[in-house]
């Protein structure tokens, strides 16, 4: 089972923060305090639509096709997307 | 197919493909609305007049009922909306919402509805105490208005859901400006139905 990167804690619904990476094939870790990349504050949804948009070099109208659904349901997708994204933006500044 | 499609298709259908079907919605309607004799006077109302109107009639009908609040809808989405709004999502999704009005023209067949106007007609404005219906007609007549009155409600739905997804409105701007655009609609296509009439009548 593939595990989900937690982004939001649990107990306080905060945004989380990397304190230590480890590397597996010289067991080396390193510790500190480094912030989540934007992509990984992301849903998993939202990842998913990201990926998916790059893969259909950036045309609405071929992914709306993939996946079975309209133009401006595809279209709110990616507005509310860039909503979020600024809104994420705007909180790290 | 999902209850939520009923009143929601437009996540999977809209733009050129919800025009077409749209417009085959409105030329069932048509058609069977003139030989049901079924009159849709403004973007909401279905009324049975029994007096013979040319077929050309019952289409202009659906045009007006079709483009004066898909163009009211498309100004408003323009004005609320910082999404990039295409006229042929409007215009299809409106069209394409029509399709529960087609039941509305075949239950305009059911005679029941037409004696039961003529039997309230002559009691209350005519005072005829003579005047008889059989509690078929009654029962029937009730079950019509009612089915009527849920296909309304039907329409409206679609119609909001339309508006909605074309536009990517959402909550209270949502609702807002959708009930402005449908007040404004049923003035618009009233008047102008009132006109039409009586060109054709």
């Amino acid at each position: 089972m593939e595990k989900k990167l937690p982004i939001m804690c649990p107990g306080c619904g905060g945004s989380l923060m990397v304190k230590s990476l480890y590397c597996e094939s010289c067991e080396t870790t390193i510790s500190g305090s480094f912030s989540l990349p934007l992509f990984l504050k992301l849903g998993q949804k939202e990842q998913d639509f990201i990926m998916e948009f790059v893969q259909s070099s950036g045309s609405l109208k071929q992914m709306a096709k993939s996946l079975k659904l309209s133009y401006p349901t595809v279209r709110n997708m990616l507005d509310d997307l860039i909503e979020k994204i600024t809104q994420l933006k705007t909180e790290d500044l | 197919m999902k209850p939520s499609k009923l009143f929601n298709p437009f996540e999977e259908i809209a733009g050129a493909k919800a025009l077409f079907f749209g417009f085959v919605v409105m030329l069932i309607t048509g058609l069977t609305g003139y030989f049901s004799f079924t009159h849709f006077p403004d973007m909401i109302s279905i009324k049975y007049i029994p007096e013979y109107l040319p077929l050309s009639y019952y289409f202009v009908q659906q045009v007006v009922i079709w483009l004066i609040p898909s163009l009211i809808f498309y100004v408003f989405a323009l004005i609320g909306s910082s999404s990039s709004v295409r006229v042929v999502d409007i215009f299809g999704t409106m069209a394409l919402a029509r399709f529960p009005y087609i039941i509305a023209a075949v239950l305009g067949f059911s005679g029941s509805m037409k004696r039961f106007g003529d039997y309230l007609m002559a009691l209350f404005m005519e005072h005829d105490t003579t005047a008889t219906i059989s509690t078929f007609d009654i029962v029937t007549a009730i079950v019509v208005m009612f089915l009527m009155l849920l296909l309304t409600v039907w329409l409206v739905a679609l119609m909001y859901n339309a508006f909605r997804i074309s536009s990517n409105l959402k909550g209270g701007k949502a609702v807002g400006l959708f009930i402005a655009g449908l007040f404004i609609s049923i003035i618009a296509t009233m008047l102008v139905n009132i006109w039409l009439y009586g060109l054709w009548a």
